[in-house]
């Protein structure tokens, strides 16, 4: 198909109200019609994966929050998964931590499903869904104040279990929330689901089939709005996630609506998990036993001999996976975030790399833009959900 | 005193400091992480409506340059280019480990510092910083308006922001 | 994670005998290498081949090591839907270049893009350009002979372009 000529060149730059953080298109315009566009990424690359060779495993693991900022957890459960896979430990994490790295996974997953409907609506017109977004946003970081001690950047995942135990607050706070939760989903789908403006600005908009999706590498909540049922949970399970009873949403479109739905169907499914996950969590330790790879409890490193060394150890030189190479995946809310470690025997990794899912997901935007109009631009690349910090990392 | 009569006397650096710091209007700009503190203290629980702060998306018409999130030297033009299309007077906040001082990001492709390139008047520390910090920035900031001196009569003098 | 069965990997070993350099099961992952001559066939036949079936390519990205002739070795991660199987293929890049995968899963267009900014390697048959870097960067950050705080480079290559 040949291309049209352009009439005006438009560039939607790096600081602009609607494309998600410092993402830059240059789109060529005939009238309001897109016959070309480019994207150009690259303002927040900080140089992760370069960062990650010259620093021991534990002393990288902070890093990983802040990559995909607002799904903290995920990022850094797939570290961890990968590490101990390395090591071969990964059936004698506890159990309680399981279910506590499960509980924490889904409440991230609400977190940045909240962040993307209230943004999403916000570019959309619908203010108002995104001052209600944020509110229940709230109550799930005070949940993690309470049990991690950080609202955006918890820190709570170590490799070998948990950092600590969940008290009897948070699980109380906890309870109160799943029951008040899924009553304001039914008030968002009221504001947004059957309104005639959303659905003429989303419906039949950016549409991706499940062929073309699968060979562009695409995962998370757009391939399963093309019709893909393939989720990493469901595919190969990690942590507990085998032993729960919950559904993937799957839609056949493959438009802008489609995504919300999945989204939204999503959240609901999280709150169940989350309530599985409650009544089956057994009591006992969080964290493994072995002091080669995880801290001594801290009684024993002030009291003993033996713990001081064995933190002093861990601390100055760093646990020293075998030599090989492992590859773990888990599905963040964007997608499947993988992680690729090859370790030559030393206490850092050898080469790490992040397999980032919105930078596969933003990839098919320069073909996917053309024939749509330029107010279209902002339901699609908000559909898509990238977040610019997990794509330039 | 003069109030029932509809006249009060002021000075008229205290008027005009006071209506400057009532409506400060921030750039929407965020880079990374600190971002999403920040649409969280603009957003129903940490309400900036408040203080007379409403986010406009346009550098024309701001007077505030909230930088939240890690610069990276590729985004350095940019921001200095924004920061030259605001009018004064104008001010800076730098939120944020990584716009302070690049945090953990010493690498190849991150700027050390948002006073790198633009002059900032209040820098606030933390990763990410909570909104309630956000708060006390602005009012450190109101402060550092309100003793500021923007006539002066009988001198040459440069702009005092 | 499941990787492919050992008939599978029989069948493989039949069918390419001695491009197939080498074979590692590590933590139940098999890591296949190729050697270049025979990539884009190999890859063919994992895509089309009904006990194969391999329609997504998952990540691509390139490891360096430097004591080694050639000293960058690709690596892929292929998976199917159909049969839920995963597959890690590698390959040495000899004079620093490989056959571009494009034509057989587009989600190597970026991939690629990412693996020769950061390393140098190009790949034949596409139109190769940086992605995350600004185009006029000199040097290749993820090769072990570049530190970390990175190296001294004008100013005008983090232009606006």
């Amino acid at each position: 198909m040949e291309k049209e000529r352009a009439d005006l060149i438009l560039n939607m730059g790096p600081q602009h109200p609607s494309t998600h953080g410092v993402l830059r298109l240059v789109l060529e315009l005939k009238g309001e019609k897109i016959v070309g566009a480019d994207s150009i990424i690259g303002y927040v690359h900080r140089g992760v994966e370069k960062l990650a060779e010259n620093r021991k495993y534990m002393q990288i693991l902070p890093v990983f929050d802040r990559v995909d900022y607002v799904s903290a957890n995920t990022n850094e459960l797939g570290f961890v998964l990968a590490v101990e896979k390395l090591l071969g430990i990964e059936d004698k994490v506890p159990r309680r931590a399981q279910f506590l790295r499960v509980i924490m996974a889904e409440l991230t997953r609400i977190s940045s499903h909240l962040i993307w409907l209230g943004t999403h609506a916000l570019e959309l017109g619908a203010m108002s869904v995104f001052l209600y977004a944020f509110r229940e946003r709230e109550k799930v970081l005070d949940l993690f104040e309470e049990i991690a001690g950080g609202r955006l950047h918890t820190g709570y995942m170590r490799i070998g279990g948990v950092a600590a135990d969940a008290t009897e607050k948070f699980l109380e706070e906890l309870n109160e929330f799943l029951e008040l939760f899924p009553l304001k989903l039914d008030e968002y789908e009221d504001l947004l689901s059957e309104n005639r403006i959303w659905l003429s600005r989303t419906k039949g908009v950016g549409i991706i089939d499940k062929e073309t999706a699968i060979n562009w590498g695409i995962t998370g909540p757009t391939l399963r709005a093309a019709g893909c049922d393939y989720d990493v949970r469901k595919y190969y399970p990690y942590c507990v996630y085998g032993e729960i009873d919950f559904k993937v949403p799957v839609y056949h479109n493959g438009d802008v609506y489609d995504r919300y739905k999945v989204r939204m169907d999503e959240m609901r499914e999280s709150v169940k998990i989350i309530k599985e996950c409650l009544s089956k969590m057994p009591q006992g330790p969080v964290q493994i036993e072995d002091t080669t790879v995880i801290l001594p409890p801290k009684e024993e490193v002030y009291n003993t001999m033996v713990g001081l060394i064995q933190h002093f150890e861990l601390v100055i030189h760093g646990l020293t996976p075998p030599k090989g190479e492992v590859y773990a995946a888990v599905e963040g809310p964007r997608g499947e975030l993988g992680y690729y470690i090859v370790s030559d025997g030393t206490n850092k990794p050898y080469r790490l790399r992040i397999r980032p899912p919105s930078l596969i997901n933003i990839s098919i935007l320069p073909e996917l833009l053309k024939g749509h109009y330029v107010a279209d631009v902002i339901s699609i690349i908000g559909s898509l959900d990238p977040l610019m910090g997990e794509v330039d990392r | 005193m003069g109030i029932r009569e509809g006249i009060f006397l002021t000075k008229l650096e205290e008027l005009i400091n006071w209506g400057r710091k009532g409506a400060l209007w921030p750039l929407a700009f965020a880079t990374a992480c600190c971002g999403i503190e920040m649409m969280a203290a603009a957003a129903s629980r940490y309400d900036f409506d408040r203080f007379g702060v409403i986010f406009r998306n346009t550098p024309r018409q701001c007077d505030l340059l909230i930088m939240c999130g890690t610069i990276s030297r590729k985004m350095a033009p940019i921001i200095k280019r924004l920061w030259e299309q605001m009018p004064d007077p104008k001010w800076a906040i730098a939120i944020g480990s990584c716009a302070i001082s690049g945090n953990i990001f010493q690498t190849y492709s991150t700027l050390r510092g948002l006073d790198c390139i633009v002059p900032v008047d209040v820098y606030v520390p933390g990763c990410a910083p909570k909104p309630e910090a956000f708060y006390e920035a602005l009012i450190l900031l109101q402060k550092k308006i309100k003793r500021d001196r923007p006539i002066v009569v009988g001198e040459e003098r440069e702009c005092s922001t | 994670m499941l990787y492919i069965r050992e008939e599978l990997l029989e069948l493989l070993k039949e069918e390419f005998k001695d491009e197939l350099k080498e074979t590692k099961l590590f933590r139940g992952e098999v890591s296949i290498t190729v050697s270049k001559s025979s990539l884009l066939d190999f890859m063919a036949f994992l895509k089309h081949n009904e006990n194969f079936l391999m329609d997504m390519l998952v990540d691509l990205t390139a490891v360096d090591f430097p004591d080694r002739e050639p000293r960058f070795v690709v690596v892929y991660h292929l998976r199917s839907l159909t049969f839920k199987h995963n597959l890690r293929v590698k390959c040495w890049a000899e004079n620093d270049e490989l056959p571009s995968v494009i034509n057989l899963w587009k989600s190597a267009d970026w991939t690629e893009r990412e693996v020769y900014e950061m390393f140098g390697i190009k790949f034949t048959g596409r139109e190769l350009k940086k992605l995350l870097l600004p185009q006029k960067y000199p040097y290749f950050p993820l090769r072990k002979d570049f530190p970390l705080e990175g190296k001294e480079e004008p100013c005008e290559v983090w232009d606006w372009e």
